[in-house]
């Protein structure tokens, strides 16, 4: 339960090799669902903690890639995003752009990560490879989960369709899933 | 930290909180669990996994999470407020911590119900102890969900690191991550006996002791008796073998019925553990499901019924106590409010409360006899939190 880093971790290959498939998947997700930044349009202030200037180089899915890379994501982190975007979108109170998906992603992850996984890193090593500064990654985590008001619990049949939206195998799925 | 709530006296401290007692603005008490964001690593695990379950979640055995306040650095959850512990609640009204068997079998059948409903809703706590069941009038609320986590859903890995070493699982301390809801039976398991008993079953110093305090009582897994445990990353083929003992040297109830579930609950093969579900249906609680049919689930009709009893029991030490009343207090808040451990022997007559499986039984228990107002106060909480 602590942050751990070097704590012995029991792994199982498969669901790792489908990682890396579902963040692809989540890639082409986020692509559909990015808004078109508009000119002129005035955010609330929640949603400028999300935005950069400028569009960053980096892509999504090398964004993803890189983070997976020195933070291995569990399955249902990368599932869970799914949920958590289209929950976001449903509240219409944080708009996802090319400006503030960045961001959102690194900030969704943290704090999915916080919750859904028992294996998780420090805020400063996640921050470090998102490219931004330990206090404002703070700052987003809390302005992530009051954005979601801290409805961040997810039941077996939304991860169920996450699974299906991100062309996961039913295989990956424990069987609690699969008879609900 | 907010307008809506006073802060009163400091409750207790946490490794990641601060407890306060408070008062909203209607003047109705509540606890305040005060969480500081740390400035680079942001929220603790520990508030995000709470705070996101304890919305979810609303049963009568549940403490309720009110309301969440924050600011840049600090968040603020707003519980109901609980009186005490079980620990303490145990070390106080009990007779060297154990409580009489009546009360101990409300307080399982409230752990249970409240288990049953979190696993229902695919949670496990996985730190179930004493110090994290809250007591309230006789009533019990499972709180704590720092350690907890959503089951059924696809992980590569679950920590070994969760529940406190002195109820954890003997699939746990030998080194399982495939370990489901049966690690919080366990944990009730052994909670049960130690409300019994008033002190824990298995009080290890570290995980190998907390083995072998579990193998001198139950034995010695073997793969005969637990089948795949040779191949638990922990195991060890040098363990000492003990022989099983009767659990009866250990835990003291004239109720045979309580050995047997406490058993059911403490298998060592995490599939033969009994569920929570299960354990409802055990005839252990036959007589509380019985009670809670009869009184009709209304706490009007129990309070009235005590009160047709105190009438009844002209020679109890109940009239006894309430002579020394003023006529005038003479009802039944001061009767309900008589510390449950004042007068033990009251008996209250049991024509209104009916045992189904007495007359299975070769001792039939003996537990309302002793049965005092305080357990019926006990009673009438359960009566309304179960319906």
């Amino acid at each position: 339960m602590q942050n751990t880093s070097e704590k012995e971790v029991v792994e199982s290959p498969g669901l790792r090799k489908e990682v890396g498939y579902a963040l692809t998947k989540l890639d082409e997700f986020i692509k559909c669902k990015i808004k078109v930044v508009e000119e002129g349009i005035e955010y609330v202030q929640d949603q400028n903690k999300f935005r950069s200037k400028a569009a960053p180089q980096i892509s999504v899915h090398e964004y993803l890639l890189r983070i997976n890379k020195y933070c291995p994501l569990e399955l249902v982190v990368v599932l869970s995003i799914t949920i958590y975007f289209e929950r976001l979108a449903a509240r219409g109170t944080i708009v996802l752009d090319k400006l503030s998906v960045h961001r959102l992603l690194v900030a969704a992850l943290v704090v999915s990560s916080k919750l859904n996984s028992d294996v998780f890193y420090t805020n400063t090593r996640y921050a470090k490879v998102g490219g931004l500064p330990p206090n404002e990654l703070a700052r987003l985590e809390l302005a992530f989960l009051l954005a979601l008001d801290f409805e961040l619990f997810l039941s077996p049949e939304e991860l169920l369709r996450a699974a299906r939206l991100l062309d996961c195998p039913e295989s990956c799925l424990p069987f609690t899933c699969l008879s609900n | 930290m907010d307008r809506n709530y006073q802060r009163l006296e400091q409750l207790g401290e946490g490794t990641y909180a601060t407890v306060f007692k408070g008062k909203n603005r209607n003047g109705e008490i509540v606890a305040l669990k005060e969480i500081t964001l740390d400035p680079e690593e942001g929220a603790p695990s520990t508030a995000i996994r709470e705070i996101s379950l304890m919305k979810e979640l609303d049963h009568p055995n549940v403490i309720k999470l009110l309301d969440v306040i924050h600011t840049e650095t600090k968040l603020m959850l707003v519980f109901e407020f609980m009186e005490r512990d079980l620990k303490k609640y145990m070390d106080l009204n009990g007779n060297r911590g154990a409580l009489d068997p009546l009360t101990v079998k409300w307080f399982m059948f409230q752990l249970m119900s409240g288990i049953d409903y979190i696993h229902e809703f695919r949670v496990l706590h996985r730190d179930l102890k004493p110090q994290n069941l809250l007591i309230n009038k006789g009533q019990l609320k499972i709180g704590d969900f720092g350690l907890a986590r959503a089951t059924g859903i696809p992980v590569i890995s679950f920590s070994n690191e969760v529940v406190t070493l002195w109820y954890r699982a003997p699939d746990v301390l030998l080194g399982s991550r495939n370990y489901n809801s049966s690690i919080d039976i366990w944990s009730a398991g052994c909670i049960f006996a130690e409300m019994l008993t008033g002190h824990p079953l298995f009080a290890g110093s570290n995980n190998e002791d907390q083995l072998i305090k579990i193998f001198r009582i139950l034995g010695t897994p073997s793969e005969a008796s637990w089948q795949g445990v040779s191949q638990l990353p922990n195991w060890n083929n040098d363990f000492t073998v003990f022989m099983p003992q009767s659990l009866r040297k250990f835990v003291n109830t004239s109720d045979p019925l309580a050995y047997d579930l406490i058993l059911r609950m403490l298998q060592y093969n995490p599939d033969h553990r009994i569920s929570a579900r299960e354990s409802l249906k055990h005839p252990y609680f036959n007589e509380i499901i019985a009670t809670i049919q009869a009184g009709n689930l209304s706490q009007n009709r129990v309070l009235a019924g005590l009160n047709s009893n105190i009438n009844n029991t002209s020679n109890s030490t109940i009239n006894t106590n309430l002579s020394t009343n003023s006529n005038s207090n003479l009802n039944i808040n001061n009767i309900l409010n008589q510390n449950s451990t004042q007068n033990p022997n009251n008996a209250i007559p049991q024509n209104n409360i009916q045992y189904p499986h007495q007359q299975t039984l070769n001792n039939p228990p003996n537990v309302y006899r002793n049965q005092n107002l305080g357990q019926m106060q006990a009673y009438t909480a359960a009566l309304i939190c179960a319906v």
